[in-house]
């Protein structure tokens, strides 16, 4: 890879068959890394199905915006649903319950918060800005 | 995309999910296999050898097919994930809850 910052935009919409265009463009721009591909995917798409489910956006926008820097990928996800920061309110993961009364919200950010680094959430003209940072060996 | 192989094989269902599970295929998987465990069997084995990826969608489909086995006496048991599944599978708590075996002789053993 060259010394310029490695960057890519992927726009979705309120469609769930937009996790197929998700899954080529991270193929895509994971090449040279293909052991992020599936770890970053999962990441996306728990925070697209919260936008979906939860962000009460008329129009859904979200913009997932990769960077590949020397040691670390920065992840900017950024969605025009309510006002929700999911490092702290997002519901806590049933981590230890039986089956019988296990119940599952709340794993996505629990998953994040495992496979990356850095986290952090503001709201900056009516939009979600989800900033992640993983770092790269 | 999703693929599912199911086989009963004396009586234990050996479901085979192949490619993603997703937002966008575990519905339709949950629908197959739950017709199957209604029809078949309620003791079944998920052999993950062949899923290249899981998301708290396909969790949410696997644990609404467990609980319906052991609603109705029987039980699912979990073996072969590769590394990417097997780590979300550990950082869920879903491993641990479920019971995951190596191979699919160790998770037949085990019915």
């Amino acid at each position: 890879m060259d010394n310029e910052n490695q960057v890519s935009v992927i726009l979705l919409s309120k469609k769930i068959e937009d996790l197929t265009y998700l899954t080529e463009q991270l193929n895509d721009f994971f090449k040279d890394h293909m052991a992020l591909v599936n770890p970053i995917n999962l990441i996306i798409e728990e925070l697209y199905s919260n936008s979906i489910n939860y962000g009460k956006a008329k129009n859904l926008e979200v913009k997932v915006t990769l960077e590949m820097k020397e040691h670390a990928l920065k992840i900017k996800y950024e969605d025009n649903g309510i006002a929700f920061n999911p490092l702290t309110e997002a519901k806590q993961p049933d981590l230890e319950s039986d089956l019988e009364v296990h119940a599952i919200g709340g794993l996505g950010v629990h998953f994040i918060k495992n496979m990356t680094d850095n986290q952090s959430y503001q709201r900056i003209n009516e939009i979600n800005q989800l900033i992640l940072e993983k770092e790269i060996n | 995309m999703l693929e599912v192989k199911i086989e009963n094989k004396s009586g234990i269902l050996v479901i085979e999910p192949i490619g993603r599970l997703d937002g966008l295929s575990s519905k339709q998987f949950l629908e197959d296999i739950d017709k199957q465990i209604l029809k078949d069997s309620n003791q079944a084995i998920l052999n993950l050898e062949k899923l290249d990826y899981i998301s708290s969608e396909g969790l949410r489909s696997i644990l609404t097919t467990a609980k319906k086995t052991k609603s109705l006496g029987g039980k699912l048991v979990l073996c072969a994930p590769r590394d990417g599944v097997k780590e979300v599978l550990d950082i869920s708590g879903f491993g641990q809850m479920l019971g995951v075996y190596e191979t699919e002789a160790q998770a037949i053993e085990s019915m």
